[in-house]
């Protein structure tokens, strides 16, 4: 009598997405690159790569941040170091996104699992994470062009303030707010 | 929120007066210099530590259960103590404190050693008191009554280990020896459960208590993707501005960016609607069967859906992923398909399980979309192949269950004295003429019997030797299948009833209809189902099934066997003169000491049970039913 009929397979492989994971660690690998104008910055940044990829591996999200951070601690640190800024901008852009694309990884493998069709949405969002950091890098490095040199002090101080108030009412921000549910 | 406002608007004057000094150098009123650079710069660094603050309470993400699995029976014994205190107490051992681990697990070791090594009970009591009783000195060191010797060293360890882990782990083993139980090679020496512990198989239990079918929409929450970000954006301006580098400064902006990004739009209203096919919804039990689920988007694009369909609990995934994420817009739907297998019993399919996101990954809402399917799965008809072993017990209707009484039969009972009357062909020919006396044959006389097949359904009987496998209670219903069609074909009036506090009775009858009547509630009765288990303190059970029971009536129970308490209600039933067998599914495990001891003790059971003249047929898992049924034959 076959009374023991298995149940099913063990529990469900949770890792991170596989597309997402590959497309960040390329990220990062694009960040060390942009990043090798100085020993310290490429170091920084090989060592964040790492971080990342080990963060990928055992699925967790603390070193998957602290990777990114890393990253983007390289591309400021090559920035002070006087790589160009286009360098320093394009570092900055795949930095964030092989945070970002981590994320994402680790995320969907944590909801849906590995083995669930997940590439549509991931490549959805790697393309439009892409597209934000390229609009505003474009523009960016449009006005660099457009205005060099001896722009008053005042001025940037102003600009400055206005980036920081930005940031604390971004923060305060909730995305959430204007929706009734 | 004025507050706000009130910042939105010093930046736009800041940002309009900045504009104007990048096109007039001198022209605004701005007070800066050189000087100030540097102070504000130092300003936006300290501010980093309060965003880095916030950046660590990161909320979990919305949770999906294993729908994949089934659920995962338990193996019995996994607490230890309360396995010890559920051994059978010695009636004439009745000096031990019980409710102490100590006194529990002394009564168990006394149980088996009165059973096993054929000890009288006092004995037993001085071998355990004295630490003779087994070969494992820690153990016996424990379980002994008093000072264990004047070594310091003992009595340190006694004082030490008292009620530790390690030492009761011991005393169980050896207890489990002395029954001789293997241990398991595979096994681990704690308690800690093995199989990586499920903890939801089904999307059922996410509902709220207020659900009324439909959609149910949560709150969209913060993910809080991109927390990192405002981080970078204010370590680069504070570098950049210090050191004069406007790399740095530009690299902020980038940043700047991806925070507008998080921050950008509230998400669209969701809106879904599911339908779900399946292949069959009354399959065999062991069919595979297909399920479709389409996902349409009532309302606007939706750029993330992490899709789980909610497979029910009791049923386990064997080909495909019911799971998806997909970008769906106003409008399109998106088909996928998975394949399940079908168990015995009624199994709803819960809520399908949707997590929408918007592009930026900035935040979630959990939906619960409704689509009721069920399945019923009825096991094939297979009637068991050898009889049931059934109580001798005379009855009034013809039938094939052999009596001690003679009369018309097959078999042959005795011989007595010709009277008038008798048919001619029993007449003994050959003695009338060897001897000339005429004497007339008697043959066993077979008769029909009423039996009511229990299965006992108690929570505590939702128990298996392997998750993968059945448990009791699926083995139990699976083999009162197969046992009661094999009765009503040998002429018997069977009925069947739940053994526990849930309501379910079938009364005694044979016929067609009844066989019928007899499979569909035994492979759908809400009552036979885990988790349906109504109020556990109804301790009344017993008085109510035995006023149901129709006198003259044997039973045949389905039980693990494994507490107390099913033992004495086997006795009182069978004080009340209902002749009852047992047929036992084992579910007991040996991967740990708690396991090992409760197998010892479901021996235990076994053979008190046995002693009292009840026939208990074993039934090891993964062997066929027959074989069990064929040593019970062969060994009366």
């Amino acid at each position: 009598m076959s009374n023991d009929t298995s149940n099913g397979v063990g529990p469900i492989d949770r890792s991170p997405t596989h597309l997402s994971s590959t497309l960040a660690l390329l990220a990062g690998v694009s960040t060390a690159v942009l990043s090798a104008y100085a020993q310290v910055a490429l170091g920084a940044t090989l060592a964040g790569l790492l971080v990342l990829g080990l963060g990928l591996g055992v699925g967790r999200q603390s070193p998957v941040t602290v990777g990114g951070g890393l990253l983007v601690a390289g591309v400021v640190a090559a920035g002070v170091s006087g790589a160009p800024v286009s360098a320093t901008v394009l570092g900055m852009t795949t930095a964030l996104l092989a945070f970002d694309l981590g994320t994402t990884a680790l995320g969907l493998g944590e909801q849906l699992g590995r083995e669930a069709p997940t590439s549509e949405v991931e490549l959805l969002h790697a393309v439009a994470s892409a597209a934000v950091g390229l609009g505003v890098v474009v523009p960016a490095l449009a006005i660099r062009e457009v205005a060099t040199g001896g722009q008053p002090v005042s001025a940037v101080f102003g600009l400055l303030v206005v980036v920081l108030l930005s940031v604390v009412v971004l923060r305060r921000a909730d995305p959430l707010s204007g929706r009734r549910a | 929120m004025n507050w706000r406002l009130l910042l939105v608007a010093v930046g736009v004057v800041v940002f309009g007066v900045s504009l104007f000094e990048l096109a007039r150098p001198g022209a605004s009123p701005l007070p800066a210099n050189q000087a100030l650079l540097p102070v504000l710069a130092a300003v936006v660094l300290v501010y980093v530590s309060v965003v880095l603050n916030d950046v660590r309470q990161r909320p979990d993400l919305v949770e999906t259960p294993d729908v994949e699995l089934a659920t995962a029976p338990d193996a019995p014994g996994h607490d230890l103590e309360q396995t010890a205190a559920g051994f059978p107490p010695v009636a004439e051992f009745g000096g031990e404190k019980q409710g102490t681990v100590r006194g529990a697990l002394r009564n168990a070791a006394v149980g088996v050693l009165t059973r096993y090594r054929g000890l009288d009970p006092g004995q037993a009591r001085r071998q355990v008191l004295d630490g003779s009783w087994t070969d494992d000195r820690r153990a016996a060191d424990w379980l002994a009554e008093t000072d264990p010797g004047s070594s310091l060293r003992r009595r340190l360890r006694r004082l030490l280990s008292s009620g530790s882990r390690t030492e009761r782990a011991r005393v169980a083993d050896a207890v489990a020896d002395v029954a001789d139980v293997e241990t398991d090679p595979t096994g681990r020496p704690d308690d800690e459960p093995g199989f990586a512990a499920v903890a939801d198989t089904g999307t059922g239990g996410r509902l709220p208590e207020t659900h009324t079918g439909g959609q149910t929409r949560d709150q969209p929450r913060q993910t809080h993707h991109w927390a990192g970000v405002s981080v970078v954006v204010l370590v680069c301006l504070g570098v950049g501005v210090l050191l004069e580098q406007p790399g740095v400064v530009l690299a902020g902006a980038v940043a700047v960016g991806y925070a507008t990004y998080a921050r950008a739009g509230p998400p669209g209203a969701v809106d879904l609607s599911i339908s779900r096919s399946v292949s069959t919804t009354s399959p065999d039990a062991g069919e595979d069967v297909a399920v479709t689920v389409t996902v349409t988007n009532e309302g606007g694009f939706c750029p993330d859906l992490r899709i789980v369909d909610g497979v029910p609990e009791s049923l386990a995934v064997t080909d495909g992923v019911p799971r998806r994420a997909v970008a769906l817009r106003g409008g399109e739907s998106v088909t996928f398909s998975y394949t399940l297998r079908a168990r015995q019993g009624t199994h709803e399919f819960g809520p399908t399980q949707v997590v929408a996101r918007p592009l930026s990954n900035s935040t979630e809402q959990e939906l619960l979309v409704d689509s009721e399917t069920t399945i019923t799965a009825v096991p094939p008809l297979r009637p068991v192949q050898e009889s049931v072993p059934l109580r001798r017990q005379p009855t009034q209707y013809a039938g094939r269950a052999p009596t001690d009484s003679g009369g018309e039969g097959i078999e042959f009972h005795t011989v007595r004295e010709y009277k008038p009357g008798d048919s001619m062909a029993r007449i003994d020919w050959n003695r009338r003429a060897r001897t000339g006396e005429l004497t007339t044959l008697e043959f066993r006389r077979e008769r029909a019997t009423r039996v009511v097949l229990l299965v006992d359904a108690r929570p505590g009987s939702h128990v298996g030797h392997d998750p993968l496998a059945m448990d009791a209670v699926e083995r139990s219903l699976g083999a009162a299948q197969r046992v009661f069609p094999a009765l009503l074909s040998e002429g018997h009036q069977v009925g069947i009833a739940a053994f526990g506090p849930a309501e379910c009775f079938l009364a005694p009858d044979t016929g067609t209809s009844h066989r019928q009547r007899g499979r569909d509630l035994l492979a759908t009765h809400p009552a036979f189902r885990a988790g349906a288990s109504p109020d556990e303190n109804r301790r009344i059970w017993v008085r109510q099934l035995r006023k149901r029971l129709p006198g003259n009536t044997q039973l045949v129970l389905f039980s693990p066997l494994l507490d107390g308490r099913t033992v004495r209600v086997v006795r009182e039933l069978e004080a009340y003169g209902y002749p009852v067998t047992v047929l036992s599914p084992d579910p007991t495990a040996t991967e740990t000491p708690g396991q090992r001891l409760m197998r010892a003790r479901r021996r235990l059971l076994v053979t008190d049970l046995r002693q009292t003249g009840v026939p208990v047929l074993d039934w090891p898992p993964g062997t066929p039913l027959e074989e069990t049924l064929k040593r019970e034959v062969v060994t009366r």
